[in-house]
């Protein structure tokens, strides 16, 4: 009688419940706190110093804040050791987790094996008893392997808490904070004297960006994250994790100076730009990219709350800014203000979503840009600055800009340039004109859509400066702010010096004009239709996603807008049935 | 000066010029608990599926989450309409055939979903099935990897104008399964 041998049942990994998500937001905080202290550090270092204040009692009060901001330069920089240190474990643990996944497949599918040789182990027959025993020491081995390789998990798991552990024993006191931090020059201040001054090219920016070391390049994102997250010319990944330093930052500053009562006028105004901010990157990151059903990543791009008098600059991406193979920027026009963050970033999200829908094989990112101030309210409302649409003023500098930010976005990717795309909506059509007329938008396409005017020295595709071939137009035939550019010979420029220029679907302007009817359009004139050239299964944004994608086969192109000398302007588009391409699964 | 547009569009918003094509009036607690109840139905109806989903094909559920999301906009840029829409995603066994979306035609049925409609989508293909005013779609991407996508989403709803930006911002983190 043959005795068979077989192979031992593997063990189960043991259970690992973690949320590297919340470990990582747990850093994020953690960093925003180190930057909060380091503030501290900085105003006692400048402006807590009263130069013109003389005497015993100045003496006493200099000397005696001294010690305060060596502790807050030596705290900033422990909070920011383990806040790293955090940041890392979130890292490892996920690739535990997914060890532990691939672990648990190969588990069940060697017990399934093991189950097998026993159940035949009872009916085989001495001629088959060779065969037997050869598989079951083929999966001995494996369950070995098996074994071998759980074991290396265990112990990386255990040497991985150990290591966290002890990041933050090693600084549990203020004494063992003083004695490893005490004095320690900050690497961020030596990294930051030999930054480029202002009026620096993005390309002088992004050399000196990537002459530093990689621990240069986090202790300044740490430390003074205001200094880079706004700069062109650094890329896209350390502009978002300075930025979400600083958002982070201002949310707990702000948060807490409500709750003490001395929260001023302007603050709030800051703050609510924050927490538009806030909700901005969370409306991303709850959406689901519809190729791999995972969440879509986000990247802030610019952050300034209270820029432009309070407006607010915020620009945040969904999709990764300095890998992606399609890049769109989104400009915003009238309306806008840093207050609408969420809803343009549920705009970028959504054409992000189309993209991909559209495309899986390509990778994207599409970027909404409240990066200019653009003109917000009626200017009986809430100000003036609703006043700006009546020019093309406030076009004019965003346009310039908007030609910045796509110089940094270039720059940023030397080398490994994307297919980019500006496109233009409203009011930031004719920014977006002023842009390439004015500075050359260094981008691949340029698209308009429901625009009032292109700019009233961009009187046809060729003057934007990049191939007429790649120059777009989308009107919805209902949209009345579609039909306010100039048409034909006789329009309000020609006769009162009036408009925001010339209308970009027009035939004599000499782009493409892609069809951008809705569904759900309006009967005659419907101001709802101006808003809808990004709405999900709309014949716009199929067409915009093509053109981001550059699948131009893909576009469907309308008859332009026409104005003959013998009758009013005609739109071709008027009496088509418009469809509804899908954009999304 | 170009004053002409700029003019016409500060009118325009001061007038408060508004679409009309309502799709669902009445009021904010009306519209909340359409779309408090929608949210419910959708996720049940999510998880039912993923968890069938499993069963068929093996392997293991992730990103089973949902949220509220615009339908369509109106001026000045915000959503009019919302709507309840929750996603997932299954990572078949090994030893999975493909198509995956046959084997998922009985998971639809067996959820109370009527007649399964195949089609496609750029790289990939679908089943589509609805229930009522629910809408769900199984997709497979087989140059992407080895696992299906759900999709499941309600009817657009009408949102009074002063909750819109409410519903927009709306968080929901919690997964469904």
């Amino acid at each position: 009688m043959t005795t068979i041998h077989l192979p031992p049942l593997p063990r189960v990994a043991p259970t690992l419940t973690c949320d590297p998500a919340a470990i990582s937001t747990c850093g994020a905080d953690l960093l925003a706190a180190s930057a909060q202290v380091d503030d501290l550090g900085s105003f006692v270092a400048g402006a807590a110093r009263v130069g013109d204040w003389t005497g015993d009692a100045s003496t006493a009060y200099h000397e005696a804040i001294v010690p305060t901001g060596r502790r807050a330069d030596a705290m900033s920089l422990a909070l920011r050791s383990v806040a790293q240190r955090v940041e890392e474990h979130a890292v490892e643990m996920q690739r535990l987790l997914d060890r532990r996944t691939d672990l648990e497949d190969r588990q069940q599918h060697l017990a399934q094996q093991v189950a097998y040789l026993r159940s035949q182990v009872a009916t085989t027959t001495e001629d088959d008893a060779a065969d037997l025993q050869a598989d079951c020491d083929r999966v001995k081995a494996q369950v070995e392997a098996y074994e071998t390789d759980l074991d290396t998990w265990v112990a990386d798991l255990a040497a991985e808490e150990s290591e966290m552990n002890q990041a933050f024993t090693r600084v549990l006191s203020a004494a063992d904070v003083e004695r490893i931090y005490g004095g320690v020059a900050d690497p961020a201040d030596g990294a930051l004297r030999d930054k480029p001054g202002a009026g620096a090219s993005p390309a002088e920016v992004n050399a000196w960006w990537d002459s530093l070391t990689h621990e240069q390049q986090q202790a300044i994102i740490a430390a003074s994250p205001g200094s880079i997250g706004n700069l062109d010319g650094i890329p896209a990944w350390a502009r978002d994790a300075a930025n979400t330093v600083a958002l982070d930052r201002d949310l707990a500053d702000y948060a807490h100076t409500e709750d003490e009562g001395v929260l001023t006028d302007d603050e709030r105004t800051w703050y609510e730009n924050a927490r538009a901010a806030d909700e901005a990157r969370r409306e991303i990151e709850g959406r689901v990219d519809p190729v791999t059903g995972e969440p879509i990543e986000s990247q802030i791009y610019i952050y300034d709350p209270a820029a432009f008098d309070g407006d607010g600059a915020i620009a945040i991406s969904a999709g990764n800014l300095d890998t992606a193979d399609n890049v769109a920027v989104v400009v915003p026009g009238f309306g806008t203000d840093g207050e609408s963050a969420a809803y343009q970033a549920d705009r970028a999200a959504t054409l992000y979503e189309s993209t991909r829908f559209l495309d899986p094989d390509a990778t994207n990112a599409s970027m909404f840009w409240i990066g200019y101030d653009a003109p917000d309210n009626a200017p009986w409302d809430e100000g003036f600055d609703g006043a700006g649409v009546l020019t093309e003023q406030m076009a004019a500098a965003g346009g310039e800009r908007l030609a910045d930010t796509i110089d940094g976005l270039r720059d940023s990717r030397d080398g490994d340039p994307a297919h980019l795309t500006a496109i233009g909506h409203s009011y930031g059509s004719t920014t977006t004109g002023h842009g390439a007329h004015d500075h050359g938008l260094d981008v691949d396409e340029i698209v308009f859509v429901g625009s009032p005017g292109a700019g009233g020295d961009t009187n046809n595709a060729g003057d934007t400066g990049i191939d007429p071939e790649h120059v777009w137009a989308g009107a919805n035939s209902r949209d009345p702010i579609a039909d306010l550019g100039n048409h034909g010979w006789v329009h309000g420029e020609t006769v009162f010096g009036a408009g925001l220029g010339d209308d970009p679907a027009e035939d004599e302007f000499g782009g493409n004009r892609f069809e951008a009817e809705s569904e759900t359009r309006g009967g005659a004139f419907s101001f709802g239709d101006h808003s809808k050239y990004f709405d999900h299964d709309t014949e716009s944004l199929h067409n915009i996603s093509q053109i981001v994608n550059g699948n131009y086969d893909e576009v469907e192109h309308a008859d332009h807008v026409y104005d003959p000398w013998w009758g009013g302007v005609q739109d071709p588009e008027y009496d088509r049935d418009p469809t509804s391409p899908a954009t999304q699964p | 000066m170009r004053l002409l547009a700029g003019l016409l569009l500060v009118v325009v918003v001061a007038s408060g010029c508004r679409t009309g094509d309502d799709v669902n009036g009445g009021t904010g607690d009306d519209a909340a608990a359409a779309l408090e109840a929608q949210r419910d139905e959708v996720r049940q109806a999510a998880a039912d599926l993923v968890t069938g989903a499993v069963a068929a094909l093996g392997g293991r559920p992730s990103n089973t989450t949902g949220g509220f999301e615009g339908c369509e906009s109106t001026f000045n840029d915000e959503y009019r309409t919302y709507q309840y829409r929750a996603s997932g995603r299954v990572d078949v066994d090994a030893g999975a055939a493909r198509p995956y979306v046959d084997a998922l035609a009985s998971v639809l049925s067996d959820a109370g979903f009527g007649e399964p409609v195949a089609g496609g989508r750029p790289g990939g293909q679908t089943l589509s099935a609805e229930r009522g005013d629910l809408s769900a779609t199984f997709s497979e991407l087989p140059g992407q990897g080895d696992y299906v996508l759900l999709t499941v989403h309600g009817p657009c709803v009408e949102v009074p104008e002063d909750d819109r930006d409410d519903w927009l911002t709306r968080p929901d983190p919690s997964p469904y399964l």
